[in-house]
């Protein structure tokens, strides 16, 4: 895959300047601290950024971004936004109906059972948790049948097990399809865990970019590893550095069991 | 058939046509106001809203003038159909409708601020066509508002007066509407013909809206 950005984005407090090729297929992660301008870069790829001017390439297809109208975007990319945004006065399978371009019912009935969607396709979007909403979001992107995907921190208000489950079958549709996805997050265990290449963004400009694990290496941004800081011999007190996910995990805990594994 | 039954036929096929042909025109002119950012944005509004604050004869004098073969409207529409727009049945139409026109554009208006972006954004990216996004999300999401505009267009064309009385005059069967008719039966002390078509013209408009304010009602209760 070829994606070329060149994006100028006027924004109050800078100004939005992305110029990178990334060959490859796979999902590529946007990460970057809050307000360093992902979810505009997303917004301005997707065409929903009326400020934005400048040029995109997405494999041959060429587009210009002019500011003013949204922009009709010639070839298909589908975004997964933060907030579900589900039709909430449609049922689960009219929201998806009305989108669905994969043309094929048992590809349709294939990924809705993937997604664990199948019990809710008759309730109103507005019936479900947040969770199932997401998940129903992340279905109906892709029953559009996006050429390319973004994804902008869709897992947010999300817990574990719900992450950990549509991580993986996020990570699996984009290898059986091909489709490639960017997905945006500041959680750097998403990151690892699902994408290929990675762009570090800081202050709208692009300071790293290549093999998502090489990356992180470079900066140190790989999760971290439980490790044993200290050990204070006389009280026999542990010191661990531990994941924020461990961390929070732990401590709401009055037990813990020691493991090698 | 007795001149109040005439009146009553017309006036109904007043303010249905009037509504109708509103319906059409207003989702245009309330989608301009409630999504631009144009400048000249706060005139336009003025000017639908105009007829709010106007006296209706004010309104009626200048369609009058509007009307009559001595300006371009109404040289134009002589040259088209042959007769006069002034009191005229289609003069009444126009007439109606510009003086009906806030009544149903704001609560549109109204409708399509509180839609907001966020499903129309979603719809771009999920690639829908502009059809499809009115037909989906736009009316189901507004149809209270849509609802709501035709009954008060409806209603408020019911008991039109002051504007029809300017441009479309008395004619029995071709502009008189009950509201005229009314006035001649109290101008004549007819008070029981008057008191029957004031009753009327309270009692239905009252049912008309305690009916869509129901109905409303019931609702916000299911979606809550």
């Amino acid at each position: 895959m070829t994606l070329k950005l060149a994006i100028q984005q006027p924004l109050h407090h800078f100004d939005l300047a992305v110029d990178a090729q990334l060959p490859s297929g796979g999902i590529i992660g946007l990460f970057g601290q809050s307000g360093s301008g992902k979810t505009s870069l997303l917004r301005a790829i997707a065409g929903l950024n009326k400020n934005a001017v400048g040029h995109i390439q997405f494999n041959d297809i060429n587009w210009t971004l002019n500011g003013g109208q949204l922009s009709n975007i010639p070839c298909a990319i589908g975004m997964v936004f933060q907030d579900s945004r589900l039709f909430n006065h449609l049922t689960v399978a009219k929201n998806f109906s009305i989108v669905d371009k994969l043309g094929c019912l048992e590809t349709t009935s294939t990924l809705i059972k993937a997604f664990g969607i199948t019990p809710l396709l008759n309730k109103f979007a507005h019936q479900l948790s947040a969770g199932q909403q997401q998940r129903v979001a992340i279905v109906r992107s892709l029953l559009a049948a996006p050429q390319l995907l973004l994804l902008d921190e869709p897992l947010s208000a999300l817990d574990n097990t719900a992450k950990q489950t549509l991580m993986a079958a996020l990570k699996k549709y984009s290898q059986q399809k091909k489709l490639p996805m960017i997905y945006v997050s500041h959680h750097i265990e998403e990151i690892n865990y699902l994408c290929d290449e990675l762009v570090l963004i800081e202050q709208g400009q692009i300071i790293d970019s290549g093999r998502c694990k090489l990356v992180l290496e470079r900066h140190h941004l790989l999760p971290h590893q439980t490790d044993v800081i200290s050990v204070d011999k006389t009280t026999n007190q542990v010191t661990l550095q531990l994941s924020d996910e461990a961390f929070s995990q732990l401590s709401q805990r009055k037990t813990v069991i020691i493991s090698n594994q | 058939m007795s001149n109040d039954l005439l009146a009553l036929w017309l006036t109904l096929k007043l303010a249905f046509l009037s509504t109708l042909i509103l319906l059409i025109i207003s989702p245009f002119i309330a989608w301009w106001l409630a999504k631009s950012t144009n400048k000249l944005r706060p005139l336009f509004e003025a000017l639908v809203a105009l007829p709010l604050v106007l006296p209706p004869t004010v309104l009626g004098f200048y369609l009058l003038l509007a009307f009559s073969p001595n300006y371009l409207p109404g040289q134009f529409w002589q040259s088209l159909t042959g007769s006069s727009l002034a009191f005229s049945f289609s003069g009444l139409l126009i007439g109606s409708i510009i003086y009906s026109l806030p009544f149903v554009v704001q609560p549109l208006q109204a409708g399509f601020v509180t839609l907001g972006n966020k499903e129309l954004e979603a719809a771009h990216t999920l690639g829908m066509s502009r059809w499809l996004k009115i037909k989906h999300i736009i009316v189901p999401m507004t149809k209270r508002s849509f609802l709501l505009a035709g009954v008060m267009g409806f209603a408020h064309t019911l008991g039109e007066f002051g504007v029809v009385l300017m441009i479309g005059g008395n004619i029995p069967g071709e502009t008189q509407v009950l509201a005229i008719s009314l006035f001649e039966h109290v101008e004549a002390f007819e008070y029981q013909q008057a008191h029957q078509i004031a009753a009327g013209l309270l009692v239905s408009s009252l049912v008309m809206l305690v009916l869509i304010y129901t109905f409303l009602q019931h609702k916000d209760k299911a979606v809550n």
